[in-house]
């Protein structure tokens, strides 16, 4: 089992997020019974393994590679990677807060904005506009990916709770861990929204509202 | 029509004997006589001059043979069934002929021997400075003189090169002549197998404008003879190979004659088809049909051209192409020479060392073989050129010719295109008993060795504890390996195998067990061992039985290998269960370099075989200059040689190497940008000296560069595109005892994609992430009813978690 490492702990509860895991693990397994499409997958595909020449996407680091693995990993971790490394200079030259980061990037995790087919736009000019491109574009090209409605969307949101949880030593040195809190609420966020008890699905609201006007 | 035939030494040894003679002088030549419908030939098998005392009366213009000498050769001849021919030289420089004088002694001749050994033909010949004269005893019926060897030459034929050469062959009268034309328009030219090769010279055969044919096969067209049998259309599946090979021949030149043999050659009635013949072709798979026409070959002095390609496959991958095309003719080394009559052989010796280390696969006898029409036209090309060159004279030299279509795996200069005619090379041998005098295994040796540029090889071993008594030296020795000092039986010391410039040229070290002291091995070789696997260097040990036959010898060597995490081959299924599940690397294979565990019933011999097989790879580079200090602060002390060891093993032609870390450090294999300078004579050197190569290295633990090589040839290369991936150099990549580096083609002017999404030009590079660098992937998906998402997330979730 995977869990916060302390020193997010108190950020995380800033953006008023539960800490534990158990309860998102309940609705991660609820909600995951569902037939996968599988194929081979990259496994590690965040966005530093993938560059960029002349249009072409030329893919690096095979060292996870899994024969048969759910064919919507791949995107998910893709679209988790930019959330956690995308915005590493804007928050230390303090172009963005993390408040103001999150409130303009939540759009896209609400529960509308994840179902197939669906664009979310941002304000023309707004810092974040690039991250709503590719966020779009790769949701554009993995609803094909889904055999069931959902599953990128729950494949997401534990790519971005275990980015959120991530602890190797040497991220501390090189990223603020306020975009890994950040990844770990938006994560928290979705499966609450997709959770089918009530009862969560209420407390989820909240959050999500709150998270929402920060 | 009449033909003599005999060997290319023979002429030579009769024109020496009799021509420029004082006085005219004989030879009597013993011949078999080959009846057949169109063609007596009488083939030469030995060569009588008659001595002083045989002559009645010898001048410069006549010589006479003793009554009772052509008593005994009538009487010989009978009793023999040998064909006699008289043979008598003439004076000057002019082009012979028979004489009157000649005209009426052998019509006395000829009676006599018709009444002696009425059952054969006889023959006369005269010889002069100026050429060859021959006839049937007593008859005006000429006959043709020709010689067979390497080249085949016609000394004499009256009917000679006459009238005109179609206008079709007006592009290769040009190369050939006139008369080597018409020559070739002459010839009765067998094929032996219609299949793949065969069908392709049968079409080539009737372009150069040979007309006469025997068409040897027993099968039919199959479906699967589809992609290769040339001429083979839809609907002559199931006809026979030989209809469908005479139509085609007929649809090329204008009345042939093609005899259809439907049947194997292994049979005699069939091979018997085959004397009519002027050449043959054998384009057939076994090795009993060419034992047959081999025999023919020599038996009957037709010269022949024998091909062969191979495929090997191993799991869907190819493991090399590889063609031979060889002559039989007098004079030329025979299969059983050339050891080419064993199927294993035969295979074996089409590969280069390499390729046979990584060749564990043994092709079954009935499996149908890999086959690709290009290759077959190739090696039949091949043979068609030396067809031309033994009947007519062009000029070219092989008779031995093998193709690689791969350049050699270890030998990628940067300069080299990806496919390649490696090499070509005449082999020399010789004749041995009855069909070749002398059969030598050195110079069955093939050239192309000495020119690949693999680096130096080793094939140089060391023993510890028991040397080899000198027999069985030999077997290294017939197989080039050699050891140091190569005059002295002595077993190498510790000292030595301490040395790195010592065990840099090393091959392999053979280990035999101390009985009397069973702990001294596991040791010495948990000291020395490490290194002399980061080197490069193969290590055999050899078990010994203890007095009682018990498991200890072994055990001992097993636990220590255990404990020193050396990586271990030959393991009992018993013992491989015991290694830890993260060392496991095949189960019934191995990689290299490893330690080998060999029991004691192996011979010297069969020893031999398996250092030859597995041989080291270049020499390390071991004076290699890069930056040290950075690449120990990368890594920290531990294990630092070994890394060292690695580079200066992957980097082996180069002079010169920058190392620059870009990774983050989160796998536990970290990844340099390395700049390298190739060694001088691989790249031409500019004023700004050598232009370093661009490459990536990643270095990690032994089984983790294992699996992700093994990620590499299993997905990766198949499915996506060349450019959109990271193309390994295998020739680069090596394993050590605990570690393994990883090299590849580095990706340049590249940006990652978040800098590229970053500044909103990521657009095109998504699109063709999903749909061309993972289509191939993604063109695989099936929906799993076995596990839930849930299940697949779950599952590596742990060990996942580290990097993503």
């Amino acid at each position: 089992m995977i869990a916060l490492p302390p020193e997010r702990t108190a950020l995380v509860q800033g953006l008023r997020a539960d800490l534990a895991i158990e309860p998102l693990k309940a609705i991660f397994d609820q909600l995951g019974q569902t037939e996968p499409l599988v194929a081979p997958a990259h496994g590690d595909m965040h966005a530093t393994n993938v560059l960029v020449r002349h249009g072409d996407a030329i893919l690096i680091d095979f060292e996870k590679l899994e024969e048969h693995y759910p064919l919507t990993y791949d995107p998910a971790s893709l679209e988790g990677g930019l959330v956690v490394e995308g915005f590493i200079e804007d928050l230390k030259k303090k172009r963005l807060t993390p408040k103001k980061l999150l409130s303009m990037i939540s759009p896209l995790y609400e529960e509308r904005a994840l179902k197939m087919g669906q664009s979310t736009f941002c304000r023309p000019g707004d810092p974040t506009e690039w991250f709503f491109n590719a966020v779009n574009q790769i949701r554009a090209l993995s609803w094909s990916a889904e055999r069931v409605p959902g599953q990128y969307a729950l494949t997401l949101a534990m790519c971005l709770i275990r980015k959120g949880c991530n602890s190797h030593p040497e991220l501390r040195q090189k990223e603020p861990n306020t975009l890994r809190a950040i990844a770990f609420f938006l994560g928290q966020k979705i499966l609450r929204a997709m959770s089918p008890t009530t009862a969560t699905t209420s407390r989820g609201r909240k959050r999500r509202s709150s998270g929402g006007r920060q | 029509m009449m033909e003599l035939r005999f060997q290319d030494g023979d002429a030579s040894r009769i024109v020496a004997e009799l021509v420029g003679r004082e006085t005219e002088r004989c030879a009597i030549l013993w011949a078999s006589h080959v009846a057949l419908s169109e063609l007596d030939r009488l083939v030469v098998s030995r060569i009588e001059f008659p001595t002083d005392d045989n002559y009645s009366d010898r001048s410069r213009i006549s010589a006479q043979l003793k009554p009772d000498f052509i008593a005994q050769i009538g009487k010989r001849a009978a009793r023999e069934n040998l064909s006699a021919i008289f043979v008598h030289s003439h004076p000057g420089p002019a082009p012979p002929e028979f004489s009157e004088i000649d005209d009426e002694g052998e019509t006395h001749l000829a009676r006599f021997m018709s009444v002696r050994a009425p059952h054969t033909v006889h023959g006369a010949v005269v010889v002069s400075a100026g050429g060859w004269c021959a006839r049937r005893l007593g008859e005006k019926i000429p006959m043709r003189v020709v010689s067979v060897g390497p080249r085949l030459q016609v000394l004499f034929d009256a009917a000679g090169p006459l009238g005109s050469t179609p206008l079709k062959f007006d592009r290769q009268v040009r190369a050939l002549g006139s008369a080597g034309q018409k020559y070739l328009e002459s010839l009765t030219v067998a094929i032996v197998g219609l299949g793949g090769t065969g069908s392709i010279a049968a079409e080539q055969l009737a372009h150069l404008g040979v007309r006469k044919f025997i068409l040897v096969d027993p099968d039919r067209i199959e479906t699967t003879n589809l992609n290769r049998v040339v001429g083979a259309r839809v609907n002559d599946v199931n006809r026979h190979k030989t209809d469908v090979a005479a139509d085609m021949i007929a649809q090329i030149t204008s009345d042939p004659e093609c005899k259809r043999v439907v049947g194997d050659v292994t049979r005699t009635a069939v091979a018997r088809e085959l004397r009519a013949a002027d050449f043959i072709f054998a384009c057939t798979d076994s090795h009993g049909s060419r034992a047959v026409i081999q025999q023919i070959a020599y038996q009957y002095l037709i010269p022949c051209v024998d091909m062969g390609s191979i495929i090997t496959a191993r799991a869907g991958q190819i493991a090399g192409i590889h063609g031979r095309v060889q002559a039989l003719a007098p004079g030329l080394p025979c299969f059983t020479c050339c050891e080419l009559l064993d199927s294993e052989e035969v295979r074996r010796d089409m590969m280069n060392a390499e390729e046979r280390s990584r060749d564990q696969y043994i092709q079954g006898a009935h499996e149908p073989a890999p086959a690709v029409i290009s290759i077959n036209g190739t090696v039949t090309s091949m043979a068609m050129t030396m067809f031309l060159a033994m009947m007519v004279g062009v000029p070219s030299a092989a008779r031995h010719l093998i193709y690689d279509a791969r350049p050699p795996p270890r030998c990628e200069p940067f300069h080299s295109p990806a496919i390649r005619i490696a090499m070509f090379a005449p082999r020399e041998a010789f004749l041995r008993g009855e069909i070749c005098s002398r059969c030598s295994r050195g110079t069955t040796d093939m050239a192309i060795r000495e020119f690949s540029p693999e680096g130096t090889p080793r094939a140089k071993i060391a023993f510890v504890g028991e040397v080899p008594s000198s027999g069985d030296l030999q077997r290294f020795v017939e197989r080039k390996i050699t050891w140091d000092p190569a005059d002295a039986n002595q077993p190498v010391t510790l000292d030595q195998l301490r040395d790195p410039d010592y065990i840099a040229k090393l091959d392999a070290v053979i280990w035999t067990q101390d009985r009397d002291n069973l702990k001294t091995l596991p040791k010495d070789l948990l000291e020395v061992g490490p290194r002399l696997l980061d080197h490069d260097v193969r290590v055999y040990v050899r078990l010994v039985t203890d007095d009682q036959q018990t498991a200890m010898p072994r055990q001992v060597i097993i636990n220590q290998l255990r404990k020193g995490l050396l990586p271990t081959a030959n393991l009992r299924p018993d013992e491989w269960q015991t290694v830890p599940e993260n060392l496991r690397e095949r189960e019934n294979a191995f990689l290299l370099p490893c330690v080998y565990i060999i029991d004691t019933s192996l011979s010297w011999g069969d020893i031999a075989a398996l250092v030859c097989d597995r041989p080291a790879g270049p020499s390390p580079k071991m004076d290699l200059q890069f930056d040290e200090k950075a690449f120990l602060a990368r890594f920290g002390p531990e294990g630092h040689e070994e890394r060292v060891m690695l580079l200066k093993r992957a980097f082996w032609n180069c002079s010169e190497l920058q190392l620059i870390s870009i990774d983050g450090g989160l796998s536990g294999a970290p990844v340099f940008k390395a700049y390298a300078s190739l060694e001088a004579g691989l790249v031409q050197q500019g004023v700004t000296g050598a232009y370093p190569h661009l490459y990536f290295a990643k270095i990690g633990p032994r089984k983790k560069i294992i699996d992700e090589h093994d990620q590499y040839c299993g997905h990766i290369f198949e499915y996506v595109p060349f450019y959109l991936g990271p193309r390994l150099r295998r020739d680069r990549c090596n394993l050590g005892t605990t570690q393994g580096i990883l090299v590849g083609d580095f990706v340049e002017g590249a940006e990652s994609l978040i800098s590229c999404a970053r500044g909103g030009r990521c657009g095109h590079a998504i699109a063709n992430l999903f749909d061309k660098t993972l289509g191939g992937w993604r063109k695989q998906q099936r929906v799993d009813k076995e596990f839930s998402l849930a299940a697949y997330l779950d599952k590596n979730g742990a060990s996942r978690d580290k990097a993503s």
